[in-house]
């Protein structure tokens, strides 16, 4: 059933070369008595040889069969039957078929050898591209995407991948070719692939295009497609150095016009060495490029693990003397000593949660499970109000406040932005000396709302400009006490207000600390009726 | 408030929590105390101040904490005790290298400290001419190279000797395996301190009623070692 439906390939060098049989006879009939048996008998030759040439051995000796046939019965008396009345005709006939036998067989031999010659070649020059291609690449992933256009151009297929086992699933490393190369592999595929790795065998199957009567596509196991015009192909080479199959790669049919056409193994054993290779050096890169983020990571802990190791224990010293103090049992102290005891104990307390604080926060910026909870706000009542609470931190410097008046109410996490600036406050009162000034603005940019600190201080060296918001990271050489956490969770806590944050040195002397949210874009104003909070 | 009389102790800190709970502790047991926010600020208080403990914190804000030291330890030997939050043992030799008298790892026991003080001082105190030192049973006698155990003639090797000799000299105090090297077997051993264990671990086995569990000369984990005389800094034997 599926034959009746599908053409078969091979025959059509039959069904040609029986037409062309039935057309030159038609065409010399009529004039076979003007035209010699010699003449005839040449013409037939010519075709015979024509189609051994064109469609193969086997077709050629089909021809010199039917050609002697048709000779005999429509052009050698007594016409229209294969008796033979003249002796020397027989002769004829017999002759007529060796020469075309061996004239077609040594024709289609000698064109074979030639595709095979030519084939070779292109193998060699294949091959050579490849390694050239490959010997440049200095990144892996490039050197198989380059390896995969190589595949589509020597076979002139529609699409090459290479896929590779990365944690027990089958992943495209990459990919050459139309829109359908990226694809991931299908069940279809999926079992072809997996039997290609554990058997290290070419492996693959074909797919016709609807048939005409059921309207479904057949899959054609490999090995037998040259029965069926298929629409689709795919082929499954493992790539194998040694025993151990790195992985696999794809290449997709039908190929074109290509010299790989008829027999594609030569060219795919050279390719799938090459690919074998690359997949190696692309895996020792990943290795290697691994070990490193670990490094770096381990760096990364224990710098912070130093870092709040010493902040952590700074606090807990203060509090353990001033608590181990009052424990003293040979001293009687005075309320004023044991008031400042106990107040150290307290500030220290309070400062050791305000760094643990800053922690959990940066922890939670770093994983990005920070969801801040918004509402519409007044950005100018609450910069009004953090530098209000913050009189006492503030109480050695001239802090000055210019908060426009056009500033529109804006959808922030009140508890966050609160945070921000306060960073932002203690960090200018912290690094710069006592008495001199500060002065934090607010007003609208163009899509943003802008809140600066600016401070009259020795400002921020220019190497550090660029660091300061990076965690733990503090200035050289500075007097004051830090964590070098504020700015981090700052701009943390900015950026998942999908706002910025930036700091820069004045020309005048001192920096300027800024940070921007975006306005809300007409159709997000408040909604009618929705209150304002301060 | 702090009265005129008493030894004069120089607090470097830059945390003020932690210069308060100190100072006035220490006022309070009749000292006379400074206080020092940075390093330069220490050294100009060391001039005009003439402390005779120093107490130092290495995280300074202006130059580390060991500059300090060698700075101060160009002009004089004022017993420096170190104070800091740093407790690795590279922080801890290179101070002690470098001329700290004592180290203290914070968080730290106010207790802890003014004995540690106290320590410092007395040896201020004890002239540094030979002759016969005394703690516990263990009896030295510089002068004629004899070493007595609860009465009982001892019998050391020469090496054996002048390895308490160095112990002797410098009770309380820790001794980095560098500076017992440099000591006892001279500038060319550089690091090399496994001669050292050796004789550590003899001197115990002739000294110590238990040589698993000193009482005279006692291991500063990975730094060096220590001859316990004040009661007061013997480790918790429990």
């Amino acid at each position: 059933m599926m034959k009746s439906m599908v053409l078969r390939k091979t025959a059509a060098g039959y069904v040609l070369a029986a037409l062309s049989t039935t057309c030159l006879t038609a065409l010399l009939a009529p004039f076979r008595d003007e035209v010699g048996l010699l003449i005839q008998g040449l013409l037939f030759l010519l075709l015979t040889l024509l189609v051994a040439s064109v469609w193969g051995r086997n077709a050629g000796l089909f021809t010199a069969v039917i050609t002697n046939i048709s000779l005999n019965f429509f052009f050698i008396h007594p016409l229209y039957t294969l008796d033979v009345a003249d002796p020397e005709n027989i002769a004829a006939l017999v002759i007529f078929l060796v020469v075309s036998i061996v004239g077609g067989t040594l024709l289609s031999s000698s064109r074979q050898s030639a595709a095979e010659a030519r084939r070779r070649q292109a193998e060699t020059e294949v091959a050579l591209r490849l390694s050239r291609a490959l010997s440049g690449q200095t990144e892996p992933e490039r050197a198989l995407e380059a390896l995969c256009e190589e595949v589509v151009r020597s076979f002139d297929a529609p699409g090459a991948a290479v896929l590779t086992l990365i944690d027990g699933a089958w992943q495209l490393r990459a990919h050459a070719g139309g829109a359908q190369a990226g694809r991931a592999p299908d069940t279809e595929e999926r079992t072809a692939l997996e039997r290609a790795a554990s058997r290290g065998s070419l492996e693959g199957f074909g797919v016709t295009g609807l048939t005409r009567t059921r309207r479904r596509r057949i899959v054609v196991p490999r090995g037998r497609e040259a029965a069926f015009r298929l629409e689709r192909s795919v082929a499954f080479l493992p790539l194998k150095l040694g025993n151990r199959v790195l992985g696999v790669l794809r290449v997709d049919g039908p190929i074109g016009n290509s010299p790989f056409r008829s027999e594609p193994e030569g060219l795919l054993a050279a390719i799938a060495s090459e690919a074998a290779l690359a997949v190696q050096r692309a895996e020792l890169a990943q290795a290697a490029a691994h070990a490193e983020a670990l490094r770096e990571a381990d760096e990364l802990k224990s710098a912070l693990l130093n870092a709040v190791s010493h902040d952590l224990r700074t606090p807990l010293a203060s509090i353990i003397a001033s608590a181990g103090s009052l424990q003293q049992t040979d001293v009687i102290w005075t309320d004023e000593e044991r008031r400042v005891f106990a107040e150290s104990i307290e500030h220290e307390a309070q400062r050791l949660d305000r760094l643990v604080g800053n922690l959990l926060d940066l922890s939670r910026i770093e994983s990005g499970s920070l969801r801040p909870e918004k509402g519409w706000y007044d950005l100018g009542a609450l910069v009004g109000e953090v530098v209000g609470r913050l009189k006492p931190i503030t109480a050695q410097h001239a802090v000055t406040v210019d908060i426009s008046e056009d500033l529109p109410p804006i959808f922030l996490d009140y508890i966050e932005v609160d945070e921000v600036l306060t960073n932002l406050v203690e960090n200018a009162t912290k690094y710069t000396p006592a008495g001199s000034a500060i002065e934090v603005r607010a007003r609208p940019l163009e899509k943003e709302a802008m809140v600066e600190v600016i401070d009259s201080g020795p400002g921020i060296p220019a190497e550090a400009l660029e660091r300061i918001f990076d965690p733990f990271f503090r200035v050289k050489g500075s007097r004051a006490r830090g964590t070098g956490l504020g700015l981090a969770v700052a701009r943390g806590l900015v950026k998942a207000h999908a706002g910025r944050m930036w700091a820069e040195n004045r020309p005048e002397g001192g920096a300027r600390f800024a940070f921007a949210l975006p306005l809300p874009v007409p159709q997000e104003k408040p909604p009618a009726g929705t209150t304002i909070r301060a | 408030m702090s009265p005129s009389t008493g030894p004069r102790v120089l607090v470097v800190d830059d945390e003020p929590a932690i210069r308060r709970a100190v100072s006035t502790n220490l006022a309070r047991h009749e000292f006379r105390v400074e206080e020092a926010e940075t390093g330069q600020q220490a050294l100009d208080l060391y001039a005009s101040f003439r402390p005779d403990v120093i107490i130092l914190d290495l995280s300074l804000p202006d130059f580390d904490g060991l500059q300090v030291i060698e700075r101060i330890r160009v002009r004089s030997s004022t017993p420096i005790i170190i104070l800091s939050v740093r407790g690795g043992e590279r922080d801890k030799v290179s101070a002690l290298d470098l001329g700290a008298d004592d180290y203290l790892t914070k968080p730290f026991s106010i207790n802890e400290l003014l004995a540690r003080i106290r320590v410092a001082l007395r040896h201020l105190a004890r002239p540094d001419s030979p002759g016969v030192f005394r703690t516990g049973d263990l009896e030295v006698d510089l002068e004629h190279r004899r070493v007595r155990l609860a009465d009982k003639e001892v019998d050391l090797s020469p090496t054996e000797y002048d390895l308490l000799k160095v112990f002797v000299t410098h009770p309380d105090r820790v001794l980095t395996h560098a500076m017992l090297v440099h000591d006892v077997w001279g500038p060319e051993y550089g690091t090399e301190s496994h001669y050292l264990h050796v004789y550590v671990a003899r001197l115990r086995k002739k000294l110590e009623p238990d040589s698993q569990r000193p009482r005279y000369i006692i291991t500063e984990p990975g730094v060096g070692y220590r001859l316990i005389a004040d009661d007061s800094l013997k480790p918790d034997t429990t």
